[in-house]
């Protein structure tokens, strides 16, 4: 894959202050690792995986959804399915109970989610990739948190 | 001669390093508050056109003897706002600025447009205006004196295997410390492992921090093998110009700790030239 970076690639959810996104593996929960080596083979997939002729997955979508997995490691959730989207982007879903969240990284490296609670009630929309607090939000709403607080 | 280079430095054509850090640590400015941040993007937003938030860097100052090895601080606001790190970035990808109420820090990192690395006295010459411009901020907004405890120069070095399948077996080539030898044969590879090491500046002026582990590289996905050198230093006073000696000495050590550590023969890969 080439190494380019692109509009929304550069925004990295950061503990440190390392600029580059990078996740040690001692460190990774063996589902965040297992996640990330699902995105690599993702990033492996030849044009046209889709039999439609749909593009590789994009070098800004293997950023941002890394940093993604990364960031929601911090948390107690459930193991993540990850999928490519037609296009060249990368899917996760998430459930927890009745509940669902799906986040969308499109080819170029910005956010889409779509949340549907117990009740069958559903939110989308796109995810500002300057801070993560809403993308915390989100995932608290997941767990059954409805007064979730904003965090940085 | 203002910001020499040292000449008796190991010098590498094709060091390893993508990234190159330098920073501060000063006390609390106790009259920052969140909407400086932005107040400060307005004057730098010409050259960092971008800006994002991150949770603060905790405080970890060195310290020595029955003070302990290091004063930690972590960042949990109890009462008041919350406490954040505001990254501010310019269009190449390339400088970086981070800002939070004790601390101020310098990136610059290796991108496709700029793929040579950018050597020290240049990045050290942009920390020292940057620093100047954000010390013009404090005074004109009377947020509180900067007295500096602690200034720090890091390398992230990103080595990519050479061929082995297994990351960890490649350990022992790049670092001379990591000898892979077992008092038997009941164990395989290591599936993985992290060398982690510490070392005193001399005259108790600081410590190198040196760690070395395989990392997942959320650019491209890859595994590889990722070499952090980090010198902390205490400058002499929390003067400007004792930073920059601070600074210079956190150079020597960690570019003088990173050809200790690692091998001749990724040296030659690296073309060293002294």
């Amino acid at each position: 894959m080439p190494f380019t970076r692109a509009q929304n690639s550069y925004h990295q959810y950061s503990a440190g202050p390392q600029w580059d996104g990078v996740t040690p593996l001692a460190q990774a929960s063996p589902w965040l690792l297992s996640a990330l080596r699902k995105v690599a083979e993702l990033a492996n997939l030849p044009e046209g995986w889709n039999g439609y002729g749909s593009p590789q997955i994009q070098q800004p979508a293997v950023e941002r959804v890394s940093n993604v997995l990364d960031c929601l490691s911090a948390l107690d959730l459930p193991t993540p399915q990850i999928f490519p989207v037609s296009g060249g982007g990368i899917q996760i879903e998430l459930r927890q109970d009745q509940r669902e969240l799906e986040i969308e990284v499109l080819p170029d490296g910005s956010i889409e989610y779509l949340l549907v609670t117990e009740n069958g009630d559903m939110f989308e929309g796109p995810i500002p990739s300057t801070s993560r607090g809403e993308l915390l939000c989100l995932v608290y709403k997941l767990q059954g948190n409805q007064t979730a607080a904003f965090q940085f | 001669m203002k910001n020499a280079p040292n000449q008796s430095l190991p010098k590498f054509d094709k060091p390893p390093v993508t990234e190159m850090v330098i920073g501060v640590e000063f006390s609390d400015l106790s009259n920052w508050n969140i909407p400086h941040f932005g107040l400060f993007w307005g004057q730098i937003r010409n050259e960092y056109q971008h800006c994002s938030v991150n949770p603060p860097l905790d405080s970890l100052i060195e310290k020595f003897g029955a003070q302990g090895r290091q004063e930690l601080s972590l960042k949990f606001p109890v009462v008041g706002p919350p406490d954040v790190r505001c990254w501010y970035f310019d269009k190449s990808l390339t400088w970086l600025i981070q800002i939070q109420r004790d601390r101020f820090i310098h990136n610059w990192r290796k991108t496709p447009q700029s793929s040579e690395y950018s050597r020290f006295y240049k990045i050290r010459n942009r920390f020292e205006s940057e620093w100047r411009r954000f010390r013009d901020f404090v005074a004109s907004e009377s947020l509180g004196e900067l007295e500096i405890r602690q200034c720090e120069v890091t390398y992230f070095n990103q080595i990519e295997p050479q061929g082995a399948q297994n990351l960890m077996s490649e350990f022992s080539d790049i670092f001379p410390c990591w000898s892979n030898k077992l008092s038997g044969d009941f164990l395989p590879e290591p599936e993985v492992a992290a060398l982690k090491a510490s070392y005193v500046i001399a005259e108790n002026q600081g410590r190198l921090h040196i760690t070395a582990q395989p990392v997942f590289r959320h650019a491209d996905a890859k595994e590889i093998i990722q070499l952090q050198v980090t010198a902390k230093v205490i400058p002499a006073s929390s003067d400007f110009s004792d930073a920059l000696k601070a600074i210079d000495l956190g150079h020597e050590w960690a570019v003088n700790g990173f050809a200790n550590f690692t091998s001749a023969k990724m040296h030659d890969l690296w073309e060293r030239k002294q």
